[in-house]
């Protein structure tokens, strides 16, 4: 799993909002939209993360609809996992 | 000549001052243009069966950007992450090339596709109601009141615990009247 992933996953997981905008991830994990989408994209597909549209009709919003991203069950229990594996490196990278 | 040159001076400073602002007000003009330029072309190199929905997610990121810049910013990276959709999806990429409108084979083509999958599905739920329901099948197990014939349209069966009898049975999910039914059969 890449570093990217990671931000990715770990914005939404900490983020206090169940569900983020593919603009608030890029804000919070500071990731261009040519690295965010695919990644978010792939997440998708591997059921990690689940997507939805907005609720409304774009005319009614004034503005296009913005597609809302959460983690799923499966995507939660990975990204815990991920993060399990690496605290040993990180410790071992802090404490030589 | 002390006149002209006040005068040039003067055209000078007047343009100096209007042309920053006529340059910044010119380039806020063009930038939803641009910006719809940018995300068009992006969109139009993405995997076909993502288009519709990049073009609405990707307008929104933009119009949630701040700042004409950010905006051109975020736009200038979408060609990326096109370019990274199509060489992760290697038979969505075969399909660009070929985008138009359909060919009269290809629509009729498909049509007999939908149909044969349509019958076999049929097909297949009328051998399994008839196999698994056999002639009592009025009885039990309890009637699909959605199909026309009364009939459960079980493709499969799993080993569930039975609502009508105690312990596990076979059961098939109704695809009409989407619940589980039993089946009748008992795990040996």
């Amino acid at each position: 799993m890449s570093s990217q992933t990671l931000k990715v996953l770990g914005a939404l997981c900490s983020s206090p909002r169940d569900e983020l905008s593919g603009a608030d991830i890029a804000r919070l994990t500071n990731l261009h939209s040519g690295t965010l989408y695919p990644i978010l994209l792939r997440l998708e597909r591997a059921e990690w993360l689940r997507s939805r549209w907005e609720s409304g009709d774009p005319s009614e919003l004034g503005r296009p609809r913005r597609r809302f991203y959460r983690v799923t069950a499966l995507g939660a229990k990975r990204t815990r996992e991920a993060l399990r594996e690496l605290r040993p490196i990180f410790r071992r990278f802090v404490w030589g | 000549m002390g006149l002209i040159g006040l005068a040039v001076f003067a055209v000078l400073a007047l343009l100096a001052a209007c042309l920053p602002r006529l340059l910044t007000d010119e380039f806020k003009a063009w930038v939803p243009w641009l910006v719809e330029k940018m995300i068009s072309r992006a969109v139009n190199r993405a995997p076909p069966h993502y288009r519709q929905r990049l073009a609405e997610e990707w307008r929104s990121h933009a119009n949630e950007t701040p700042g004409s810049l950010g905006k051109l910013w975020f736009c200038s990276w979408l060609p990326w992450a096109s370019g990274t959709l199509i060489r992760e999806a290697p038979h969505a990429a075969a399909e660009v090339d070929n985008l138009g409108e359909p060919t009269e084979e290809e629509i009729l083509a498909s049509i007999r596709r939908v149909i044969a999958e349509a019958e076999e599905t049929e097909r297949l739920g009328q051998e399994s109601a008839a196999t698994w329901m056999g002639a009592d099948a009025g009885a039990w197990p309890p009637v699909c009141n959605l199909s026309t014939d009364g009939r459960h349209r079980v493709l499969g069966v799993a080993l569930h615990f039975s609502t009508v009898y105690g312990g596990k049975t076979f059961q098939g999910y109704c695809e009409i009247c989407r619940k589980w039914v039993d089946t009748g059969d008992y795990p040996d």
